[in-house]
């Protein structure tokens, strides 16, 4: 008996001292920051209702900070907000707002520096230079935030979410918008990217740079300045993506440049200028996607090797395909091109006659921009017609030997 | 007769003017980069080329208009070279080969060439001290 009390005391004592306590931050009584150096690891922080003017926030031990009914916590336009040192530290439900604008710091709402296992989620990030900045952080989840921004009108403006030398990241479920680039990736593996919404952005969507096996799949890309841009990278999965709507002089559902071994499938690219334009691309798989009412379908230069373009669906583009050379050395093939008047005698679903994709006047717009100003005339009927009669100016190698009659079904 | 030298005068001081080379101002956050195809958006790394014809190649970063220069070989006597000044926006661009530059990580320029430009080098002073970096030439500038 006396045995069994003893054990029960000392496994209570023992549990109360290792039980992780909550601490409630009111505002106005003793800042997050006091109560961040009072706390022990695993504590929760519980942060109530209320506004914080705090900045520099430094977490170095491994907490919890949980908002309720995002309190929020506020840079006044001059100031960092919060640091994070430590690894597994987690940031949810917070109001993160107004940083400061410097061209020396990157001031950032979240700053996460050398640290993994660290969660964000469920914040709103409001008005911030950069929303979620990682520097050499590996193993973090970023989730279910919102970050936005008024990047145009700003000297200093930065990303969404900007990651530099990390790897093993997941970012997921956020909406962001008004930014520089929506998220940006420069030196970083191993990581994904899913299921985000990034809206009028003032560059990119989304932003590659030395990064490589990456994915990114189920996103929506829309209204950006410049689309999505993949650059300098190889092993680069991207699956199941919306493109819509990048539209200027510049811009381009995806710009791919020194980029090899990556896969393109089951996109969805609709209004915008260019919606593939490759440079020195080697070895990509562009598969099952669509392709609709695009000013350009796919820009190819002539620097771009042993690319396959299959099966994809190509409708109401002024433009199927561009290039500034013959490109032979890339394979089109079972595509279902719109533009195709073949025929198919003997009913096995491809067209008896090659499609040729790059039109005459595409041929010539490339060389001669300016002369876009009679697009659709009729001398461009003309010239079509007799181009098709007696090819001389595109390229005869480029050709889908086998054109679908029949549209696929990517649904 | 003296209405029709007038004419003639203002319409060839028109030409003239029209004829003289300079800059175009970069719209940023729409213009592309000439070498690396990127939307020039940083003010603080901006370049800009201009050609003996007088045709001008925008830049966002230093490290992309030596590429271009070397790949086009655009290197005569009336070749010019422009530099965004890191320090004051306003300030306008500066002549390259009068430019005094810093070059360090701590930059992050769009193209990692992580050059910094300064009108002289009073004013890449204090940086250059901090970061404990010596100033650099246009002609060592890579």
């Amino acid at each position: 008996m006396f045995l069994r009390t003893l054990i029960t005391t000392i496994f209570f004592s023992f549990a109360s001292c290792c039980y992780a306590a909550t601490i409630d931050v009111y505002p106005g009584k003793g800042s997050i920051q006091s109560n961040i150096n009072k706390a022990i690891g695993g504590d929760v922080l519980l942060i109530h209702r209320g506004t914080y003017k705090e900045h520099d926030i430094l977490i170095n031990k491994k907490l919890t900070l949980k908002g309720e009914n995002f309190p929020v916590i506020d840079g006044e336009l001059k100031y960092q907000l919060f640091i994070v040192t430590s690894d597994s530290v987690t940031i949810e439900g917070l109001q993160i707002q107004n940083t400061g604008r410097s061209s020396m710091t990157d001031m950032a709402g979240v700053k996460l520096l050398d640290v993994s296992h660290v969660i964000i989620r469920d914040n709103l990030l409001l008005y911030d230079t950069y929303g979620v900045y990682l520097q050499n952080s590996h193993y973090c989840f970023i989730s279910n935030n919102v970050m936005l921004a008024n990047a145009k009108d700003e000297i200093n403006s930065g990303n969404g979410v900007h990651a530099w030398k990390s790897g093993n990241l997941t970012i997921k479920d956020n909406k962001i918008s008004g930014h520089r680039d929506g998220i940006y990736f420069e030196f970083v593996t191993y990581s994904k990217i899913i299921h985000n919404i990034s809206i009028r952005n003032v560059r990119y969507g989304l932003h590659f740079m030395f990064s490589s096996n990456d994915i990114y799949r189920q996103n929506q890309f829309v209204d950006n300045g410049a689309g999505v841009a993949v650059m300098y990278s190889n092993g680069v999965t991207m699956i199941g993506n919306t493109f819509r709507h990048n539209w200027g002089d510049a811009a381009y559902g995806i710009l791919l440049k020194e980029i090899s071994d990556s896969k393109i499938e089951h996109n969805l690219f609709v209004k915008n200028t260019v919606a593939i334009y490759m440079e020195g691309t080697n070895r990509i798989g562009v598969a099952y996607n669509e392709f609709d009412e695009n000013g350009w379908a796919m820009r190819i230069q002539a620097s771009c090797n042993a690319n396959v373009f299959e099966k994809n669906n190509f409708q109401a583009n002024s433009f199927d395909v561009a290039t500034n050379g013959t490109m032979m050395l890339n394979t089109f093939r079972e595509n279902y091109w719109d533009k195709y008047d073949g025929y198919d005698l003997d009913k096995n679903k491809t067209g008896d006659v090659p499609y040729y994709p790059v039109s005459i006047y595409a041929v010539i717009t490339e060389r001669v921009p300016v002369t876009m100003i009679l697009y659709r005339s009729f001398l461009t009927d003309i010239m079509d017609q007799v181009e098709k009669v007696l090819p001389s100016i595109i390229p005869d190698q480029l050709k889908d030997d086998y054109p679908m009659m029949k549209k696929w079904d990517l649904k | 007769m003296r209405t029709l030298t007038n004419i003639i005068a203002y319409a060839l001081l028109t030409i003239l003017i029209s004829c003289k080379q300079s800059l175009e101002p970069i719209d940023y956050g729409r213009d592309a980069c000439a070498h690396c195809k990127m939307t020039i958006v940083d003010k603080k790394f901006a370049a800009e080329l201009l050609t003996e014809k007088g045709r001008t190649y925008k830049f966002d970063d230093v490290h992309c208009m030596k590429q271009y220069i070397k790949e086009h070989g655009e290197t005569g006597p009336k070749v010019s070279c422009f530099v965004a000044s890191y320090d004051g926006v306003s300030a306008g661009f500066l002549k390259a080969n009068e430019a005094i530059f810093l070059q360090s990580e701590f930059f992050s320029s769009p193209m990692n060439g992580h050059y910094a430009a300064f009108a002289s080098s009073e004013k890449a002073r204090h940086l250059s001290d901090s970061l404990k970096i010596d100033v650099l030439s246009w002609d060592k500038v890579d």
